[in-house]
């Protein structure tokens, strides 16, 4: 376990630097999606705005990616598995969602 | 903090306000909820202060949850959408206010924990004051 107790908080700021700039990266896409349509209604406006919203909610998508592969890489099957379930319940709420 | 309360607002404030359709509320809330959540949880992992391993476990049930959501949205009418809405701003508003007497039960939890023991969630947070990791265990009740 020592080396799980050296790892994670990289893991950690990993995810911190993830969520920080993505949460930016996301919000300024909206944003530039927002200008465009205020000033000129430009035909892509909303298609950017879609873009940056899809961006977000794949936020917490890519977290969860990211935990799967450290943990498997830190050999800590376990919680491995755990983040699988949890992506495997993510894909699988999309497919339905998508199909709805 | 507000993650779940930004629902709370959003949504009543649409639908009433905005008369905007039940489920592009709902939609929207969530929108709100994962910027909201993801750009304060980022401060909290740099602290340390957030348990990622206890945190994943709990995600097993919010996503089952969502999964639950996402097979039940399609089925039910908005007009149940709401009352199910109403019941759960009724059970919120009622945690709320039952906040104020849980401390002692915290206090009192975290002995005997064998979820807590086999998943090893137990962890410690830095403590700025005191210049220390403090350990805590993670416990089911």
């Amino acid at each position: 376990m020592s080396a799980n107790r050296e790892l994670e908080p990289s893991l950690e700021r990993l995810l911190a630097s993830v969520l920080y700039y993505g949460t930016w990266l996301a919000s300024a896409v909206i944003a530039v999606g927002l200008a465009m349509a205020l000033i000129g209604g430009h035909p892509w406006a909303m298609r950017v705005v879609t873009a940056g919203i899809l961006l977000l909610i794949l936020l917490p998508v890519i977290r969860v990616t990211l935990m799967l592969i450290v943990f498997v890489r830190e050999r800590d099957y376990r919680f491995g598995a755990i983040a699988a379930v949890v992506l495997a319940f993510i894909v699988l709420g999309f497919v339905l969602g998508a199909r709805t | 903090m507000l993650g779940m309360a930004s629902g709370i607002f959003i949504v009543p404030a649409l639908t009433v306000f905005g008369h905007v359709d039940i489920r592009i509320a709902i939609g929207a809330s969530i929108v709100s909820v994962i910027a909201c959540s993801c750009s304060s949880a980022a401060p909290y992992l740099r602290e340390r202060l957030t348990n990622i391993r206890l945190a994943l476990v709990l995600e097993t049930a919010t996503t089952l949850g969502a999964l639950t959501g996402v097979l039940l949205a399609g089925i039910i009418p908005a007009m149940y959408l709401y009352v199910l809405f109403a019941i759960i701003l009724l059970v919120s508003a009622q945690q709320m206010f039952a906040r104020r007497g849980e401390r002692a039960m915290l206090a009192i939890a975290g002995d005997e924990s064998s979820w807590g023991d086999r998943l090893q969630l137990h962890a410690a947070y830095p403590d700025r004051a005191l210049a220390r990791d403090i350990p805590y265990r993670a416990s089911a009740s």
